[in-house]
């Protein structure tokens, strides 16, 4: 491979230190994308994610000079740049939001070094399970998950209780982590 | 605690409905033997529920990303009025309101009479008007003092600081408007030592003394920043036509134009509540943390949004830096027209929706459009004060 690439790693982040434009539209163009669509699930709002990216390439620009990337850890330092961003901006400072906050960075983070052939498998994955879920319970997982609704809003709709949607949930939740448990 | 319970708060806590003790449950939960990775199993398995891939806009994020680089090179942060005003920076609580009023509707509550706006003014101008009818022109760059045609009123200029004095033995309180034209700013001290800086196409109703008063009331369109005199016996109160902010710290920014869609508050430190009225008893006043923004738009006023924000871009008006962050062209340009006192007409309607993030200090109108120009395609014709921006010229 030519040494003096963008696609060699070593090469792309000794460009970025030096503020090279070039090793910019390359760093978006490898994973600007990728980092919306991963803040979108994080955060669940695309507006936000699109802006969250932005911050987080304008941080690594402000902090160019000082950019200290471990071997084939680009894209890691990336989405953890970001994530920072999105938690920064919650400010959640109490240690029970801290300590969880943190085990689900590195959650997310194990999620970005998945191959990408393994990740689109998982995500079908996903969609066979939720298909697959009992009726009511499938209702209900699909009102809050793809619609968005509250709660209180499924439990109003369906005419069933809150507490009836939170075992839905949770059930919907654990078989999906059961089938994925193989794979994650 | 079932392990059904555990998952059921998990559940909750991933789709951001744990209540503060089910987070404390949690906590102690996920601390013990391997349920850190159960955890993170779950977190995931969220994840990739959620997860779907979108078309993003990536050639224009970068263009944009070029664009805020570029912008941060050029500004040297200019610090304010040549040493002469406050520094604001230092001060505790800022506020920024948007809305859309007519002053005079807001003050049918206090003591107005409703008075005739001097039409002879120039509309260029900095001016005062009194209870009376009387209009003063002020000229921020000249020190000096102006006494009221009846000798009632004193008002002085000092270092880009209006203070207005009464004649004690008239004892009564008036009602005086402030106006600041498009590209101009003023700073002013109220009778309790409050100072409030307004920014360009702004204008203020402030009595001339909050002696007796049970709270200190000023209303406002446009926008001004606002460093409070602490009185906790008086709390001041700042109304717009569609939002009241009430001031339990000290300072605050607070922007409320006529012509903009949004109104806002964001708060840097600090405690204010904001709502849509803050009379009466079963109204909803909002709480705000420092560094969140509470906003209501013309089609709900009695919703209002809570969000986190990154607070400089809402106060670098008070050093004089213009600041875009991923604002659309429509509301760019409206801004420019108050800051540079100029006309836009825009006949190029696609830029409308158009997103720039950029940085100006004391550049030139022209400057800034070639700026813009640069990573948004449009060509402008510029005469006097009208500016027409239209589709970019073939190349």
């Amino acid at each position: 491979m030519d040494q003096n690439s963008f696609d060699n790693e070593p090469y792309l982040v000794e460009q970025l230190k030096i503020g090279q434009k070039e090793a910019y539209a390359h760093l978006f163009k490898l994973y600007h994308k990728e980092l919306c669509n991963y803040m979108t699930a994080i955060s669940g709002n695309p507006k936000v994610s699109e802006d969250i990216a932005q911050q987080t390439f304008i941080k690594i620009w402000d902090n160019r000079s000082k950019l200290q990337i471990g071997k084939n850890k680009l894209k890691r330092y990336v989405f953890k740049v970001a994530y920072n961003v999105f938690i920064d901006s919650r400010r959640k400072k109490n240690k029970e939001s801290q300590l969880l906050e943190s085990l689900k960075q590195q959650a997310y983070l194990e999620m970005t070094e998945v191959d990408s052939s393994l990740f689109e498998e998982r995500l079908k994955m996903v969609e066979r399970e939720i298909d697959n879920l009992p009726e009511q319970c499938k209702k209900v997982f699909i009102m809050s998950k793809r619609e968005g609704l509250k709660y209180r809003e499924i439990s109003e709709q369906l005419h069933i209780s809150i507490k009836t949607v939170e075992v839905h949930m949770a059930r919907a939740m654990k078989r999906l982590k059961t089938q994925l448990t193989s794979f994650l | 605690m079932t392990r059904l319970d555990i998952r059921r708060i998990i559940t909750r806590y991933i789709n951001q409905e744990a209540s503060q003790e089910e987070l404390a449950i949690l906590y102690e939960w996920v601390k013990k033997g391997n349920n850190k990775e159960v955890f993170k199993k779950l977190v995931q398995a969220d994840f990739l529920v959620n997860y779907e891939e979108k078309p993003w806009e990536t050639e224009a994020a970068f263009e944009n990303f070029l664009g805020s680089i570029k912008s941060k090179d050029d500004v040297k942060i200019r610090y304010m009025g040549k040493g002469t005003r406050p520094q604001l920076w230092k001060y505790a609580a800022i506020i920024t309101i948007m809305m859309g009023s007519s002053l005079y509707f807001l003050l049918t509550q206090t003591n107005s009479s409703s008075v005739p706006v001097d039409m002879d003014s120039d509309v260029n101008q900095i001016t005062l008007q009194l209870d009376n009818g009387e209009v003063l022109t002020i000229d921020p760059e000249t020190d000096g003092t102006v006494q009221s045609r009846n000798g009632s009123t004193m008002v002085s200029m000092v270092k880009g600081v209006l203070t207005q004095k009464e004649k004690k033995s008239i004892g009564k309180i008036t009602n005086n408007t402030i106006r600041v034209p498009y590209g101009k700013n003023l700073s002013i001290t109220l009778q309790d030592g409050s100072t409030v800086m307004l920014n360009s196409g702004s204008s203020m109703t402030y009595p001339s003394s909050f002696e007796g008063m049970e709270t200190r009331e000023i209303s406002l369109t446009g926008e001004a920043f606002f460093e409070i005199a602490k009185n906790s016996e008086q709390p001041f109160i700042v109304k717009t036509k569609r939002m009241h902010t009430r001031v339990y710290g000290t300072v605050f920014n607070v922007s409320a134009y006529e012509d903009d869609e949004i109104s806002e508050v964001v708060l840097v430190e600090g405690s204010v509540g904001v709502g849509r009225s803050l009379e009466g008893a079963d109204h909803a006043i909002q709480m705000l943390q420092p560094f969140q923004k509470a906003s209501n738009s013309l089609e709900n006023e009695d919703l209002f949004t809570v969000e986190d924000v990154d607070v400089s871009s809402y106060i670098s008006w008070t050093k004089g830096i213009l600041t875009f962050e991923n604002e659309a062209m429509e509301d760019i340009i409206k801004r420019l027209e108050r800051q540079y006192n100029v006309r836009i007409e825009n006949l190029y309607g696609e830029l409308e929706e158009r997103r720039f993030t950029g940085m100006f200090d004391e550049e030139d109108i022209e400057h800034v459009l070639r700026t813009i120009q640069a990573h948004t395609h449009f060509s402008y014709d510029k005469k006097d004060d009208l500016i027409i921006i239209k589709k970019p010229n073939k190349q």
